[in-house]
């Protein structure tokens, strides 16, 4: 990997006269709220130079955005009160519009975060990048009828400017940029689009390019294709780029040097492998520890204790220090010092036993005494809540504009009631990874819900005229093709696939949200229907939980009422619904207090707890969770998958666990299945199928976790571009587009799911496609089937439709 | 934390108590948002004068607003008449006071009937969906095709001029854009995960209507409601100065200047204080609508438009 | 759209027979200023087709506005459709220069209250803007004529032909509009100016200028222009008014004239031309919007998500 060749070479970068050395030294901005100020930077200092990429991770609110648009002079509607940014020598914050014009045109470049809004919907991506390149020829010349005017055409007309368009759009992977380069931004998929934004910003050649989450929310794959192209750039242009993400496995792929965050302050900075590996500060050793990847499968994830900051605290003492095990007097008192820690690795802590003490040792232990027994079902007592499982408990939703700062400051830290204990709990399946049979209810091994073949599909337009006249083009889109899959009591069953594979379709399928329009649905063998047709039971054996848990709650209801809908559909009188809310807020470890407040007063995690106890209040079998954790942060992800797991072992539930992330499905599952347009292509035990998967789409899959790719077993296998149109999947196996390991048979042949070790996968050459089995005889293809797989040469180009 | 622990050991009547609690919490947070906004205040201050005038005014005032003083005709502001007399001598300043009650009255009761009608008929519309949706919303495309004061010039030209009559008039132009904005909002509420989820434990529809759709679509209805209360104040008057609303001798703000237009010259003050007795009541609704948009907004369904780390 | 235009024809047809009782007997009642005979009514009802059906009497009346013949007014003895053709140009012509005004009021002052939000600039803008929406547009007539006819001598009192006669109307008029376009203009910036795609233009390093005029107003503009389509109404209500404050000859102050005196032929006509003129503005309205935004597709079906 090359961060390996530069950062002994560059990561120094002490000298400022060194061109193109981009310094933050003690930056301070501020926000004026209606509650007050918010000091979302409160002293940052770090470089980025020529040729090295630096890395700023931090959680939500850290105010790791707010220092990069403040580099480029964007911090508005904040203000920069203190510090200096220079660039060059230039001092950037005292800097008049023209000059930075120049500079934003020629030598900083910033991606903004989120592609689907950051470019402009009126025009063709062409002309946004055109309109790069002439800022950059002429930044003090920009005439302004012109523009307007080149701005009301929109279509690209001069040809010089075209070709340069077309070779950014190409640098970028674009496939087939003379086709694109009219299109509107509306037309591209969120990759494509974070792509043309890399190409705006390198139509400035920049010296250094600031990319603020440029991947957040996309796909994995996508997200190792553009952190790819990011590294090849940095290492052809020699380029100095600053790369903001919340996810330290993105930082540690692609970064020389780390610069953590936390509260508008540095707490620590390094070489990466360095902070990755030997992390000092609290709060470091905290972030790094929650991160699912780092536990043993089915294990419990440590937790840091406490609630986020929000910024409204005095800037005075360790920004760390109400939720730090180690926090001392002083520590409240006066900012800690920086300490040096090796070579370029520093950390702002003043307390040598915080700095030395272990990885395991700073985190919450998030349990009772009870770690090496996992408690049996039911059994009340053991989830007797401990400080620290109510990790999030006291904390007030950190609204991240700073609009509204309620916090309750006063709830005690919580994090660490023993320190020294350890913080992996084995599980009741620890051990043997490759059966993971559920234990908690091995009596009953009929399957709670069963999907027989099966299948859904949509109508391309929802409008309404296409519906009600004949000639309306009525297009489908098969969104399931024929699954099948069983779910047992205990048991967790782990979706894993690219956006728009069908994963969600399905959950709905089974939650009864949509009908299939083949096969069918069992619950306890009975067939189902939609929800308008199941009974009461029916419905009762079934819970869900969403993405956004802000949006899945009613915000004009409190959370005891929103709780208690469900025991009202079902007819529980109004005592025992009473009781059940109790009942069911205990069992999410909220406060009873929780019950009359309102979800907007509610943390992220807190509003998901509310909507796990909403979905378990009718007591179900089953509960189906579409992407639980992917709008929670790291560190109350790891809370919330502590809580569904104990959940589990208490009640005996199965789960429907849908994740596009596969550490977090690794943690979280017994069983994984991986489906690929509508279709499941492999369907194994966690353990064997997440580390020598069966099929190559799930090998592809496990090769974009970021940051991951040392470990075994890795064929760095890359998947080009992304998945084809559902309304027109390819002939042969579908995934043979993209396939590494693909053949000419696979073009002609749709493989079944066939039963391979443990598990089942889509793939003629299943299990032993590693090993070239295309051009072997050893794969499973018989030999009628070879008989029709003529020689033909499939070129490997993507799919990207649209 | 420690509160939290004894929220446990006496659980029950905590939980009893929330229904109780809600309330008062709502209460108290419209409250902070009232006293937060300059423009509501302003604006609802405008309002609640108006109102007072409107009830008690008409019994304080010394002079018949109908009485007739040819004697004391066209006179400027004095002490005895502090805006002046109109062409038959009448008390301008009683008149004013006598056309507040009119306007308001009819100014609630015209949105009074656009909010029944609008919103029951969107609910109905973004609810049943399919042909029952097509047409309604057919309807309301055929209302909006008309402009409203045109439309209601004519009804109440059909029906003949009266107050009554304006208010059917007003009400039944107004009612679309309602009817729009209250299915708009409802369809978007729909396919809220917190609706689906209802829908997974076997709510009937009626009861997501009453609960899940209804409550979150109030706020722009509430909005509306507050502007249109001064579109219809302009509207009436306008009816009422075209001869086809409130008739000679009842005092009305819009008939005023339609009397006093014929002395523009010899005494404009006559077309003055009411002009400007309709601004401010206009002026009233339009903060106090302004300034409930700014701060029901924050309360709206909002899952982080704005980010900024 | 068809469906529209034929339940707004039904609509304008069916007011002959909101008035209260025979609509026969109180037309001539209006006419003759007296109560009518039974064989006064008897005639003007097979006159006018009134004693049949009301739906051969709507299809017969639509047949012939299809083709151009709206009746004829009870008073005047001539056609409808000439006399609409008389009048409309007039109110044409004050609906034009007022949306001019407007458009030239609002748009700068939006533009400019959103960039400088919360300065005086702002501030200034919003409490005109507040003020010009809560003005009766009858009374700003009538200010209007005190001040600068009666007062200053600047312009013709009433009537209509010269240049001069359209100003004060046209000011009357435009600023009502100018007033609700301004708050518009100014709140749809303030939401562009708001987004991601405004920050990626500025930090290409495009001139403020531009990403205010070519970035975000682009974008600002689009429900703009939905709502001035259906301000055009605003304009129709309003021209009536101040039609028949400055005593202009046109569609409005025919329309107010043939309602007292229950002319309904000329009433229907001047209903429906006004209900035709706003379906047509919306067409065109629609076609903007595909030419101002490219996510809607021709056919104005609405935005294509294509995620
Ligand atoms: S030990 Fe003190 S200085 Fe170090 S992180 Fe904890 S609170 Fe901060
Ligand atoms: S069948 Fe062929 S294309 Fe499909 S996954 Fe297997 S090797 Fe790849």
């Amino acid at each position: 990997m090359h961060w390996t060749l530069t950062t002994l070479t560059t990561a120094n970068g002490g000298e400022p006269e060194m061109t193109g050395t981009l310094s933050v030294e003690d930056l301070h901005v501020r926000f004026r709220t209606e509650s007050g100020q918010v000091h979302a930077v409160n002293g940052v200092s770090f470089e980025v130079s020529q040729g090295e990429i630096v890395g700023l991770v931090g959680e939500s609110g850290c105010g790791k955005s707010v220092t990069a648009r403040s580099l480029v002079r964007l911090e508005d509607p904040g203000e920069i009160v203190d510090g200096r940014v220079r660039f060059d020598g230039r001092e950037l914050t005292t800097a008049d519009e023209r000059t930075l014009r120049g500079l934003r045109s020629t030598e900083l470049a910033m991606v903004p975060q989120d592609p689907s809004t950051a470019l402009n919907p009126a025009y063709t991506v062409g002309e946004q990048i055109a309109e790069a390149l002439r800022v950059h020829r002429s930044p003090d010349d920009q005439p302004f009828f012109s523009e307007l005017a080149i701005g009301v055409s929109s279509r690209l007309r001069s040809r010089a400017l075209q070709s340069r368009v077309l070779e950014l759009l190409e640098t970028v992977d674009i496939p087939r940029p003379e086709d694109r380069i009219d299109d509107y931004p509306h037309q591209f998929s969120g990759g494509m689009r974070q792509r043309v934004l890399l190409a705006i910003a390198l139509a400035r050649d920049p010296s250094v390019l600031i990319a603020d989450e440029p991947t957040t929310g996309l796909d994995t794959t996508t997200q190792a294709a553009i952190l790819d192209r990011l590294a090849d750039l940095n290492d052809s242009r020699d380029m100095g780029m600053l790369l903001i993400s919340h996810d330290f496995g993105v930082v540690s792929e692609l970064c020389d040097r780390v610069v953590v965050m936390y509260n508008g302050t540095v707490v620590e900075r390094g070489p990466v492998e360095a902070v990755r590996s030997n992390p000092t500060h609290p709060y470091t050793k905290a972030l790094l520890g929650c991160l699912p990847h780092r536990s043993e499968p089915q294990s419990r994830l440590p937790t840091v204790g406490g609630s986020p900051p929000d910024g409204s605290a005095s800037p005075d003492g360790c920004a760390f220090v109400d939720r730090c095990p180690f926090a001392t007097e002083d520590c409240r008192g006066a900012a800690p010092p920086v300490v040096h820690v090796a070579d370029n690795h520093d950390v702002r802590c003043g307390v040598s036993q915080a700095r030395e003490a272990t990885l395991e040792s700073t985190l919450a232990a998030d349990d009772d005494g009870s770690l090496d027994n996992p408690a049996p079902a039911g059994d009340p007592d053991a989830r007797q809540p401990t400080p620290a499982t109510v990790v999030d408990g006291g904390a007030v939703r950190t609204d991240e504009t700073g609009g509204e700062r309620t916090g309750d400051r006063t709830a005690e830290p919580t994090i660490a009631s023993d320190p020294a204990a350890t913080a992996e709990k084995p599980s009741a399946t620890a051990g043997d990874d490759a059966t993971a049979a559920p234990t908690s209810d091995s009596g009953d091994t009929s399957p709670v819900v069963e999907l027989e073949n099966v299948h859904k599909s949509f109508r391309e337009s929802d409008a309404l005229l296409d519906r009600v006249l004949p000639f309306g083009d009525d297009e489908t889109v098969d969104a399931v093709r024929g699954v099948s899959l069983e779910l047992r009591a205990g048991e967790t069953l782990g979706l894993v696939g690219e956006s728009g594979c069908g994963k969600s379709t399905l959950a709905k399928l089974v939650t009864g949200l949509e009908a299939p329009t083949g096969g069918s649905v069992h619950i306890r063998g009975e067939a189902v229907d939609g929800v308008d047709r199941r009974t009461n039971e029916q419905l009762a054996e079934i819970g869900a939980v969403f993405q956004n848990p802000g949006a899945s709650l009613n915000p004009k209801r409190t959370v005891g009422e929103s709780i208690a809908e469900p025991l009202f559909e079902a007819g529980w009188d109004k005592q025992r619904r009473i009781d059940r809310i109790e009942t069911v807020l205990s069992l999410v470890d909220l406060p009873l207090e929780c019950a009359d407040r309102y979800p907007r007063r509610l943390s992220g995690g807190q509003q998901q707890r509310v909507a796990i106890a909403r979905a378990l209040a009718l007591e179900p079998a089953v509960l189906v969770l579409d992407e639980p954790t992917a709008a929670l942060d790291v560190s109350t992800q790891a809370t919330v998958l502590n809580l569904l797991a104990d959940l589990q072992d208490e009640l005996g539930l199965a789960y429907l666990f849908i994740s596009h992330d596969l550490d977090v499905v690794r943690n979280a599952a017994d069983r994984v299945a991986a489906m690929y347009l509508g279709r499941l292509v492999e369907v194994g035990p966690t353990g064997r199928t997440l580390s020598k998967p069966t099929h190559p789409y799930t090998q592809a899959l496990l090769d974009s976790i970021p940051g991951d790719r040392f470990g075994e077993g890795s064929s760095d296998l890359r998947l080009t571009g992304e998945p084809p149109s559902p309304t027109d999947p390819p002939d042969g196996c579908a995934f043979h587009p993209r396939c590494p390991a693909a053949t000419p048979e696979c073009s002609r042949i749709d493989p079944d799911l066939e039963s391979v070790s443990e598990g089942q996968s889509r793939c003629l050459y299943a299990p032993d496609w590693r090993d070239g089995a295309g051009e072997t005889d050893q794969h499973r293809v018989t030999d009628e089937r070879r008989a029709t797989g003529e020689q033909q040469s499939m070129p490997r180009s993507s799919g990207d439709q649209r | 934390m420690s509160e939290h622990t004894a929220g446990r050991s006496q659980p029950t009547s905590r939980v009893s108590a929330v229904l109780e609690r809600v309330r008062r919490f709502g209460r108290s947070r419209v409250g902070t948002a009232m006293r937060m906004n300059g423009q509501i205040r302003l604006g609802g201050g405008i309002v609640c004068l108006l109102g007072l005038v409107a009830v008690v005014g008409p019994f304080l005032t010394p002079y018949d607003p109908a009485a007739q003083a040819l004697e004391t005709r066209l006179q400027g502001p004095s002490l005895a008449h502090p805006l002046g007399t109109d062409s038959l001598g009448r008390d301008v300043a009683t008149r004013l006071v006598h056309g507040a009650r009119i306007s308001l009255a009819l100014a609630v009761a015209a949105t009074a009937v656009r909010v029944v009608l609008g919103t029951t008929i969107g609910l109905l519309a973004a609810v049943s969906g399919g042909l029952v949706d097509t047409a309604l919303m057919r309807l309301a495309d055929i209302q909006l095709a008309f402009p409203g004061l045109v439309l209601a010039l004519v009804i109440a030209g059909a029906l003949g001029p009266s107050i009554q009559n304006v208010v059917i008039a007003l009400s039944v132009v107004g009612w679309a854009t309602y009817a729009r904005i209250v299915r708009a909002n409802a369809l978007a509420v729909k396919e809220r995960p917190f609706v689906q989820s209802a829908r997974l434990y076997g709510t009937p529809k009626r009861r997501i209507v009453r609960r899940h759709l209804l409550p979150n679509v109030v706020n722009p209805v509430v909005v509306l409601a507050t502007l249109n209360l001064g579109t219809v104040v302009l509207a009436a008057a306008g009816l009422s100065f075209l001869g086809l609303g409130a008739q000679p001798p009842t005092a009305e703000w819009g008939t005023m200047i339609a009397g006093g237009r014929d002395y523009l010259r010899a005494a404009p003050w006559l077309i003055t204080a009411p002009g400007v007795a309709i601004a401010f009541t206009v002026i009233g609704f339009n903060l106090l609508g302004d300034g409930l948009r700014d701060a029901l907004d924050t309360d709206h369904i909002d899952d982080g438009k704005r980010r900024r780390t | 759209m068809s469906v529209v235009l034929v339940g707004v024809s039904l609509i304008t047809y069916a007011f002959v027979f909101l008035t209260p009782g025979d609509p026969a007997y109180t037309i001539l009642r209006e006419q003759q200023q007296g109560p009518p005979s039974d064989a006064q009514v008897e005639a003007f009802r097979a006159e006018q087709g009134l004693d049949e059906p009301f739906v051969v009497q709507y299809a017969s009346w639509l047949g012939d506005a299809v083709q151009g013949d709206l009746g004829i007014s009870y008073y005047r003895s001539e056609p409808v459709t000439s006399l609409l053709l008389e009048y409309l140009p007039n109110t044409l012509e004050l609906a034009l220069a007022a949306v001019a005004v407007s458009l030239l009021l609002a748009i700068p002052t939006g533009v400019a209250s959103a960039v400088h939000r919360d300065t005086w600039i702002d501030r200034t803008s919003q409490i005109v803007a507040l003020t010009g929406i809560s003005m009766p547009n009858f009374w700003l007539g009538y200010l209007l004529i005190l001040v600068c006819s009666l007062w200053l001598g600047l312009t013709p009192v009433s009537g209509a032909g010269t240049l001069g006669h359209l100003v004060l109307p046209a000011i009357t008029l435009g600023t009502g509009m100018a007033a609700v376009v301004t708050r518009l203009v100014r709140t749809s910036m303030l939401e562009v100016l708001d987004a991601e795609y405004v920050d990626t233009a500025r930090s290409k390093g495009v001139r403020e200028r531009l990403v205010v005029y070519k970035h975000a107003l682009r974008n600002a503009l689009i429900p703009v222009v939905t709502i001035v389509g259906l301000q055009f109404g605003f304009i129709l209500n309003g021209a009536v008014i101040v039609e028949v404050v400055f005593q202009r000859p046109g569609l409005g102050t025919l329309l107010v004239d043939s309602i007292f005196i229950r002319d309904y032929p000329i009433v229907q006509g001047v209903v429906l031309v006004t209900a035709v003129a706003f379906v047509v503005t919306n067409q065109l309205v629609d076609l903007a919007y595909v030419a101002l935004d490219p996510r809607i597709e021709p056919g104005g079906r609405g935005v294509s998500a294509n995620e």
